[in-house]
């Protein structure tokens, strides 16, 4: 069974089109992350799924129903977490998840739900004076509602502190473990690396990329980040590097550089320096971070040069490679980032 | 019946915010302070004061409040959630459209309803004590109008609100839909004819059917209604020589009420459903 299969579908608002020609397939069990900057088209596929709007062209099913006409039948099975949603603010924690429960038919107790998502202390507080990540994890409770076979999660970390989005992940986690398959859109994808199994790059209304991560990483070839430092960063330090086969692009911070290559031509960048007659204090390379990698898809011509070098310059802070995969925090893979001394 | 919940959220919400209680106490004003307003002004005495009487004194102002009270009550029910994005919650849980509109003009009725009830209920209390009189019968039957008059328009104000995207065009209809019944609508026939025979409006004779076509405007179907079978059914019987076409008896007025209730929202519906969100 599929959990989610959209065929060609298409959808314009008037001139404008929102999706185009988009082919996806969501398995029953899995956890898919679909991921694309503010405004590719993540919330429109959604609000398709959910019946909100209707395809201009194409097709989608939901739980193997069509999403247009059996609309209230998908909605029965599924959980959703809207995104840019408002609460009934005069209405409490609880009347709110009750409202969910009557609403699909199930006798869950609300105040276990929001024990759950961890705002039972607000069960009787009125909605409006919820933070936005209360608000968020009470919706997220809403959603859970009824153990749905799927659940529609769209921007689930927004308003959420990192431990909020910590805690949402392992819902996430959880939910997938009863057997229920999670789908869920973010523009940040250190969140839906740690817990998806496979993912989808949505690009101008286009899916550009659809594996797991690794297979995306690979699939990508944006090969390794090379930090290098120098005794003397100069000109021709940097010129050296730069005409060296396989380099993409050299960023230079005080005598630190820092260097986009294909894996095989880290040797051939030191070499390349200590030609010029600088001598080489220290190196260490680091896998892509998924900062770039959803860079090279999202951005620029789609080439991995271009993009490595809008994801270099677009971010300020130093080291920002290392960063990423620090944030990522439990859940990073070991070899996200290995690190080898000289 | 998922409609239900829906109209019981919607009844929940107007109990939390005090709508409830505010209209409740405005129709408390309106019908028990025109009742005791009537044996003021009314009549010369109070124990002459009679059911009927008030109602003859009250009937006109609540055709006019009531209309009001109904439209604001309804245009903000499904325009203000879309505006607002409390929609998508709404249609994330398993609703229809056709549940959704539903569940709201029954949520807002039973708002009115419950209002207005409360309010008349102190009105026949200040009648009991004041009046010389007292009708059980005309009281209930005058109030139910009065109900039903009111559901009529919360469905329009909802089915305008349906089909609209904003509050702020939704805000427009209401007005329009207001100013287009109350100040217009017997304007309507008379342009027509201006149009079609260059002479506006009837002045040597009223068509029959003139009547008919003012009737389907809801608050001159609720005042027809009202009328003919409560007090005065002589100006009619005079017009048509004792014999009162059956398109003019208050069974017909209270059916075109009845379908006031049911094709606003209706159509509402049918444009909401349409509607990318």
């Amino acid at each position: 069974m599929t959990a989610i299969e959209l065929a060609d579908v298409t959808k314009r608002f008037g001139d404008v089109v929102a999706l185009r020609d988009l082919d996806l397939v969501v398995e029953e069990g899995e956890v898919f992350g679909f991921l694309g900057p503010n405004g590719a088209g993540k919330s429109t596929t959604i609000n398709l799924l959910l019946d909100f709007a209707r395809p201009t062209d194409g097709r989608a099913e939901v739980l193997d129903m069509d999403a247009q006409r059996h609309s209230q039948a998908v909605r029965r099975r599924t959980g959703v977490l809207p995104e840019g949603f408002e609460t009934y603010g005069r209405l409490t924690g609880r009347q709110h998840v009750a409202f969910a429960a009557d609403s699909k038919g199930t006798d869950d107790d609300p105040d276990e739900i929001l024990e759950r998502v961890g705002i039972a202390d607000a069960a009787d507080r009125k909605v409006g004076g919820y933070s936005k990540g209360m608000t968020q994890r009470l919706a997220l409770g809403m959603a859970l509602t009824g153990e749905p076979d799927l659940l529609i999660l769209d921007e689930p970390s927004t308003g959420l502190d990192p431990n909020g989005a910590r805690e949402m992940r392992e819902l996430v986690r959880e939910e997938r473990d009863r057997g229920a398959t999670v789908f869920f859109s973010s523009h940040i994808l250190e969140q839906v690396e740690a817990v998806c199994d496979r993912i989808g790059i949505l690009r101008d209304g286009e899916l550009v990329a659809e594996d797991t991560v690794r297979g995306l990483r690979e699939a990508a070839g944006t090969g390794q980040t090379l930090q290098v430092t120098v005794d003397r960063a100069d000109e021709d330090v940097l010129a050296s590097v730069r005409d060296v086969p396989g380099v993409s692009g050299v960023e230079r911070e005080g005598d630190r550089l820092t260097v986009a290559c294909e894996p095989d031509a880290k040797t051939r960048v030191l070499e390349g320096i200590e030609s010029v007659g600088a001598t080489v204090r220290d190196f260490s390379t680091e896998e892509t971070s998924l900062d770039e990698l959803f860079a090279a898809y999202t951005t620029g011509d789609g080439t991995t040069r271009n993009a490595r070098a809008d994801a270099e310059g677009s971010d300020s802070s130093a080291g920002n490679a290392g960063d990423v995969d620090e944030t990522a925090g439990d859940d990073t893979d070991a070899d996200d980032a290995e690190e080898v001394r000289a | 019946m998922s409609w239900a919940v829906v109209a019981r959220k919607d009844f929940e919400d107007a109990i939390r915010s005090r709508g409830l209680i505010a209209l409740t106490v405005l129709f408390v004003l309106f019908c028990g302070g025109m009742a005791y307003l009537y044996t003021i002004v009314g009549v010369n005495d109070s124990q002459a004061a009679n059911v009927i009487g008030f109602v003859t004194f009250l009937f006109q102002p609540a055709a006019f409040l009531v209309p009001i009270i109904g439209l604001v009550v309804g245009y903000k029910a499904i325009a203000g959630e879309r505006e607002s994005g409390s929609i998508k919650l709404l249609l994330g849980l398993p609703h229809t459209r056709q549940d959704v509109v539903a569940g709201k003009v029954v949520g807002r009725a039973a708002v009115v309803t419950v209002s207005i009830l409360v309010g008349f209920l102190v009105g026949a209390v200040v009648v009991l004590a004041l009046y010389g009189s007292f009708s059980v019968t005309n009281f209930a039957l005058f109030t139910l109008l009065t109900v039903i008059l009111a559901l009529a328009f919360v469905s329009v104000g909802v089915g305008i609100s349906a089909a609209t995207g904003s509050t702020n065009r939704a805000v427009i209809g209401i007005i329009a839909f207001f100013v287009l019944f109350r100040a217009l609508w017997g304007e309507i026939p008379k342009a027509i004819n201006y149009l079609l025979n260059g002479t506006y409006g009837f002045p040597n004779s009223t068509p029959e059917w003139l009547y008919l076509f003012r009737r389907l405007n809801p608050s001159n179907a609720y005042q027809g209604a009202v009328s003919q079978w409560l007090f005065d059914n002589s100006i009619l019987q005079a017009l048509f020589g004792g014999d009162v076409p059956f398109a003019l008896s208050p069974w017909v007025a209270l059916a075109i009420l009845f379908a006031w209730i049911l094709l606003p929202a209706g159509v509402g519906y049918l444009a909401f459903e349409r509607a990318d969100l």
